[in-house]
Order: structure tokens, then C-alpha cells, then sequence
């Protein structure tokens, strides 16, 4: 509602503008035009993600310099700082950066975004850059009409800067007719309340423009025509380093936790940049004066003045925070604390990811793993285990006979709760980021989709064995208590097997041979409980009931057992695809496996009746 | 080094086949030797009487045929690009033939 109110109050101040004044039109036609060719720029950026861009990120933000040059540079090549906070914020919800990189990237994109100033009061003003455009957006667009995502991304950045070299153009000659016919320097204000009234202004103009870039070249446009004196253009400067904080904000909305501290980071250092800045305002504008002399910046010269100011104030906030980057991200973490959830919700799945198909694609992995986690959990306590048992080195035998009494769980609530809801999200977000994916990454994040689904069917069976299985492992007819400790035994060793694969690193892990192992495991303890059941029942061990109950557990149990390979053959997979391609080509068919066993088992023997026959000769 | 073989040579380094196949065989390498230690792991919790034995037999008899698989991929691959390498040779000296 209150959204709607600010449009409509926007667009009846606009038109009262227009109405009154054609050079208002112009100038405020200027900031469209621009904003649209950020939005082009943008576009054409985003054509290059799924790709180049994480990887390049990836490699470049390992390290405090590092990702603070990083931001540095992709926002003075992309010109927007915001494109670089939602990217930063989308992968570190995806978590694969940490808070501290994030941190160092924010940083950097706040010093980058200074370039913008630099080049619009050194070129923008000088050359008649709208010669430039016009050419721009005639390839850009024929560009953009081409099939290949490439060429259709360069065409977006062609057109992107073609936009915004005329945006700059129409506020140039907008500001320089409206001088002709009204004085803003009228209004301007001296002192310590101009400082603060400039720069609530310039905070509000870049809420409204979203963009501090935009809100930048519109200060300097003005300044350059003399519409607004240089003391308020520095105030306004000031106020657009602290407005551009709401972008990053609004993009963490949608952001989980991770994305929310970043923003919160965000905030806290362009609050703190220009408080430092008002505060030593004499200061900085003394230092100003005498960097210019030295850059050989004529005094009058104010735009390119203002643009060394904006530097200045930017880098003396970096000096000020990067010794406490580490402070500020524990006191941000320790301010927004993860949530305990009763109901587990998503922590990778946002919107910012979506429109990036290689981070969507993480994100889904990063949540099956959550939801993972979420499932191993049930299982084990469904099977009467403890998870900090099973991920520990205790022999499962052990844990079995301490743990002889059954854990209360309640597998539905537990299901309901951690489980469904969780999945949903899932499929929900694999609907909406299957769109711009490729056919290699939907295969992907299908397959892991069908993870999830073996884990709800995992689940009903865990439910249903849960009953009998605590019933039994505390009954006095120990025949039928050592068949469901088998159980346990049986699932607890491949759970176990799943833990010990999670934790191996990816470079070491080789899933599929432990699973082919797993696989063979099934069949034999398959074969071995009919003979057993079998006995039991004719030496009248175990009662008729007892046999049936024990028959349908039977058949639970392969089917969690059969699911947890699944699941593990899905999400332990190497995450190189040709390396994964490669051991899929080493998997044995059934004879060779059973080849291969056979083989083993023979040498084995042989080993063990010479180890007899040398004991006999001694 | 004379310039047509460094041309040669840069033309082997870039050509798209052999680096696909000098890529599988560096990833072949790699996973044999995931599997050679996971055996070494699995030989020494074997001789230790660490876990089931049936188990860790059987997948040791697994990791084995793998590893056999893989070593037999590998020299297919090596041989496959030995030949290529032999006919890039021969092809310049055909050509002069001509």
C-alpha cells in the first residue's frame, strides 16, 4: 500500500514538473534514459554469468585483497554497483563465499563506483558523448537481435552504455536551458545545516533512482551547469554513498541470513563512510584542494573535484574499517543470529540466484544437502540411533548394544515439519530456475530433485519399521530382538558409510565403489534372512506374527537401504563432471561384480590354506 | 627449435582433440589413484579386523576391478593418442611428397 502511494505521489510531482517546467522533462528524460541503459548493462552482464563470471568470482574472492580488488574492478568495468551486491549477495547465499569476502567485495564495489564520477566530470562533460551513442545503440540493438547469447549479451552492453552516454547527454543540455530560465543556487544553503539538508536529499534521490551512480552524474551535470553549489554537491555526494545501501538492502529481502548480515555490512559502512565524511567535511575538502594541485585539477574545476572528494571519503572509509572487517562481520552475525527453525525452511534458495542458472543450480544442490541433513537426522533417530553416533568412529555393532532402548521420535510431525515443506521449496525453485538453465544443468537439478523424492519415500519406510522396530529391539524373546538389531545393524553401517563419504573431500571421495560394495551387501543379506527366517520359524523361535512383522521390515529395510544408495549416488557424485563421466565408465555390470567378488573370495582362500599349511610345517 | 615444429607443437597443444583426450587421461590418472589409496585404506582396516570383513572384501574386490578397468582405459587412451601424434607426423612429410 504504502509502495503505491509513493509511485502516485511521484508520478503527480513529475507531472506537476512538466507541466511547469519543458526543461525538467528533459533533464528528468536524462535519469530514465540512463537508469535503462544500467538496466541494459545489466542484462548484458548477466548473459556472461552461468559461467565466466562465478568462476572468475570464485577464484578472486578467496582472500581479503582479493575480493576487494575484485569489486573494485567488476564495478568499474559493469559501472553499477548494485549488479556486483546482488551477484555477492546470490553467492553467498549459495554459500560459496564467506560474510568477510562479501565484506571485502562491498568494500571494493563502493571504491569502484567512484570511477563513474571520474569519468563522467572528465569525459562525460568535455566530449560530446552523444556522437558516441548514437552508433552504440545502432550495432547494440542489431546485436541484441541475435540468436547466440553472447553476441545478444554484447549487444545489451553496447546499447547499456549507449543509454547512458545519453542519459548523461539529456541532463547535460537539460540543467543547461533550466539555468536560463530559473536559478536553483537560490536555494543553496551554507554551513552545517545545508551539509545535513544535502545530504537527506541525496539519500532520498538515490532511494527514489535506486541507483547512486545515477544520483552521481545528475550532481555533476548540475554542479557543472552552476545549478548547485560545490559545498551541496559534496553533501549530495555524501548522501548518495549512504542511498545506495537501500538497493543492496531490498536485494536482501528476498536473501537468506547470509545475504541480510551483507547488506547489514553494507549499511554500517556507508553510515559510517559518511558520518567520518560530514564530520571532517573542512578536512576532506582542504585535502581535496591539495590533491588537485598536485593532479594539476584546476581550482575551478569542480566537477573533477568533486570526483576526487567522492574518492577520497570512500577510500578514508575502507582505511577506517578493513582493521575491523573481521569485528564487524562477528558483531553483524552476533546482531542477526541464525534461527533455531522448529519448521525447516530453505537457507540457499532465493530470488537473487534465480536469475543466474550456474548459482541457481548451487543453490538446489546446497538445499538438497540441507534437506539431507534434515533426513539423515529422522533416519537415525527412526532406526533408534543417535547422528552424533553413526558420524562418529564407534564400531556400529557398539552403538548397537549401548543403545538398546528405542529414541522417541515422532517420524510424521518430524516429516511434516522438516521434510515436506522443505521439498516443496525445492520443486518450487527447480520450476522457476529450469527456465533459463541449460539442458546439462536441468539434468542436474532434476537428478536432484529425484534425491529428494527417494528421501520422503525413505522416510515412509523408516515410518513404518519405526513401530515394529522399537516394539522389538526391547522384547524378551531375544531371537526376534537380534533380528531388528540386525535391521539396525544392516542400515546403521550404510548410514555410516553415507556419513564417512559426506565427510571425505570431493578430490578424495570414491562413491561409486562403495556403492556397488553396498549393493552386493543388500543382495547377500537378502539371501541370508530367508535361510534365517526360515530356521527361526521351524525351530519355533519366533512366532508366526513375529515372522510376518519381520518379513514386511524385511522389505522396508531394502527399500531405505536401496534409497540411501540412491540418494548417495546423486549427491556424493563428483562434482567434476568428467570426472564423474570417467568412474561411471569404470562401473561394473552384475557379472562383472560378481566376477570380481568371486575372484577375491578365491584368493582370499588360497591365502588362508597356505597361511594353514605353513602353520602346519612349522 | 625450428618454427614450423613450434607451430607443431602450439597446433598439438590447442587441437581440440588431443587436448579432450589428454584432459580424460589426466582425469583417468586421477581416479585411479582416488582408488589406489581408498584400497591402501581399505587393505589396512582389512588386516586390522576393523569393521566387517565381508564388506570391506568385497569392496576391495570392487575397487580392484575398477582399477583394472581403468588401467586397461588408460593404455587404450595412451595408445590412441600415440597414434594420433605418429599420423600428425606423417601427414606434413605426405603432404611434401605431393
Amino acid at each position: 500500500m504504502f509502495r503505491r502511494v509513493v509511485l502516485l505521489s511521484i508520478f503527480a510531482i513529475l507531472s506537476y514538473g512538466f507541466w511547469i517546467s519543458p526543461n525538467l522533462k528533459q533533464i528528468t528524460a536524462g535519469v530514465a534514459i540512463f537508469l535503462f541503459g544500467m538496466l541494459a548493462l545489466e542484462e548484458g552482464f548477466k548473459a556472461f554469468t552461468g559461467g565466466l563470471l562465478e568462476k572468475i568470482l570464485k577464484k578472486t574472492t578467496n582472500g581479503l585483497w582479493k575480493s576487494m580488488s575484485f569489486g573494485v574492478v567488476t564495478t568499474t568495468l559493469m559501472q553499477s554497483s548494485s549488479l556486483v551486491s546482488v551477484i555477492t549477495i546470490s553467492f553467498l547465499s549459495a554459500g560459496l563465499i564467506t560474510l568477510a569476502s562479501g565484506i571485502g567485495i562491498i568494500f571494493g564495489a563502493n571504491l569502484g563506483t567512484t570511477t563513474g564520477a571520474w569519468l563522467v566530470a572528465g569525459l562525460g562533460l568535455k566530449v560530446n558523448i552523444s556522437a558516441y551513442a548514437m552508433p552504440m545503440l545502432v550495432f547494440g540493438v542489431i546485436l541484441v537481435l541475435q540468436k547466440p547469447k553472447e553476441l545478444k549479451g554484447i549487444g545489451y552492453i553496447l546499447a547499456g552504455l549507449g543509454f547512458l552516454f545519453l542519459g548523461i547527454h539529456y541532463m547535460k543540455e537539460g540543467f543547461e536551458s533550466f539555468r536560463e530560465h530559473i536559478d536553483l543556487t537560490t536555494y543553496a544553503m551554507s554551513g552545517f545545516k545545508g551539509l545535513l539538508l544535502y545530504t537527506l536529499i541525496g539519500i532520498a534521490a538515490t532511494v527514489i533512482m535506486q541507483s547512486s551512480h545515477a544520483t552521481l552524474v545528475l550532481i555533476i551535470t548540475a554542479l557543472a551547469s552552476q545549478q548547485i553549489t560545490y559545498e551541496n554537491a559534496l553533501a549530495l555526494a555524501i548522501g548518495s554513498n549512504v542511498g545506495t545501501t537501500v538497493t543492496a538492502i531490498i536485494g536482501s529481502i528476498s536473501a537468506n541470513i547470509n545475504g541480510k548480515r551483507l547488506a547489514a555490512a553494507h549499511l554500517v559502512f556507508n553510515v559510517v563512510t559518511g558520518l567520518v565524511a560530514i564530520a571532517l567535511i573542512a578536512q576532506l575538502v582542504d585535502s581535496v584542494d591539495w590533491l588537485s594541485e598536485r593532479l594539476g585539477i584546476a581550482s575551478d574545476n569542480y566537477t573533477l573535484k568533486l570526483a576526487v572528494f567522492h574518492t577520497l571519503f570512500n577510500l578514508l572509509g575502507i582505511a577506517l574499517m578493513l582493521p575491523f572487517i573481521n569485528k564487524l562481520g562477528a558483531m553483524i552475525t552476533k546482531l542477526l543470529p541464525e534461527k533455531q527453525h522448529e519448521i525447516a525452511e530453505p537457507l540457499y534458495l532465493n530470488n537473487a540466484s534465480l536469475e543466474l542458472p550456474e548459482m541457481a543450480l548451487e543453490a538446489v544442490r546446497k538445499e538438497t544437502l540441507n534437506l539431507y541433513q534434515y533426513f539423515f537426522g529422522i533416519v537415525c533417530h527412526g532406526l533408534s540411533f543417535r547422528v552424533r553416533d553413526i558420524k562418529s568412529y564407534l564400531p556400529v555393532e557398539d552403538i548397537i548394544k549401548s543403545q538398546r532402548k528405542p529414541i522417541p521420535v515422532n517420524i510424521k510431525e518430524e516429516y511434516t515439519n522438516k521434510i515436506k515443506g522443505l521439498y516443496a521449496e525445492i520443486v518450487n525453485f527447480i520450476g522457476k530456475a529450469n527456465e533459463n538453465m541449460t539442458q546439462d544443468q536441468s539434468n542436474e537439478v532434476f537428478e536432484l530433485r529425484s534425491a529428494g523424492r527417494a528421501m520422503l519415500e525413505s522416510i515412509k519406510s523408516t515410518q513404518h519399521l519405526h513401530k515394529n522396530l522399537s516394539h522389538y529391539i526391547n522384547n524378551s524373546n531375544p531371537y526376534i530382538r537380534a533380528e531388528y538389531n540386525q535391521i539396525r545393524f544392516r542400515l546403521g553401517t550404510i548410514l555410516r558409510a553415507l556419513s564417512d563419504m559426506q565427510k571425505d573431500p570431493d578430490e578424495h571421495r570414491t562413491a561409486l565403489a562403495t556403492l556397488e560394495s553396498m549393493k552386493i551387501g543388500i543382495i547377500e543379506a537378502d539371501k541370508k534372512f530367508f535361510v534365517d527366517m526360515n530356521k527361526l520359524i521351524r525351530d519355533k523361535h519366533i512366532s508366526g506374527v513375529m515372522a510376518t512383522s519381520l518379513m514386511n521390515d524385511h522389505s522396508y529395510t531394502n527399500i531405505i537401504a536401496n534409497k540411501l544408495i540412491e540418494i548417495a549416488s546423486i549427491l556424493f557424485k563428483s562434482q567434476d563432471t568428467e570426472m564423474h563421466e570417467i568412474e561411471k565408465s569404470l562401473m561394473l555390470d552384475e557379472d562383472e561384480m560378481a566376477e570380481a567378488v568371486a575372484a577375491r573370495k578365491r584368493s582370499e582362500n588360497l591365502d588362508s590354506d597356505k597361511g594353514s599349511i605353513d602353520c602346519e610345517d612349522k | 627449435m625450428k618454427i614450423s615444429e613450434l607451430i607443431a607443437k602450439a597446433d598439438d597443444y590447442i587441437g581440440a582433440e588431443n587436448r579432450k583426450r589428454k584432459s580424460k587421461i589426466n582425469c583417468l590418472k586421477h581416479v585411479l589413484n582416488k582408488l589406489r589409496k581408498r584400497e591402501k585404506k581399505l587393505e589396512l582396516k582389512f588386516a586390522e579386523g576393523r569393521g566387517s570383513k565381508e564388506k570391506i572384501s568385497n569392496e576391495l574386490a570392487l575397487i580392484h576391478a575398477h582399477r583394472k578397468k581403468g588401467l586397461k582405459l588408460l593404455k587404450e587412451l595412451k595408445e590412441e593418442h600415440k597414434e594420433a601424434k605418429i599420423n600428425k607426423e606423417e601427414k606434413p612429410s605426405d603432404e611434401s611428397a605431393d
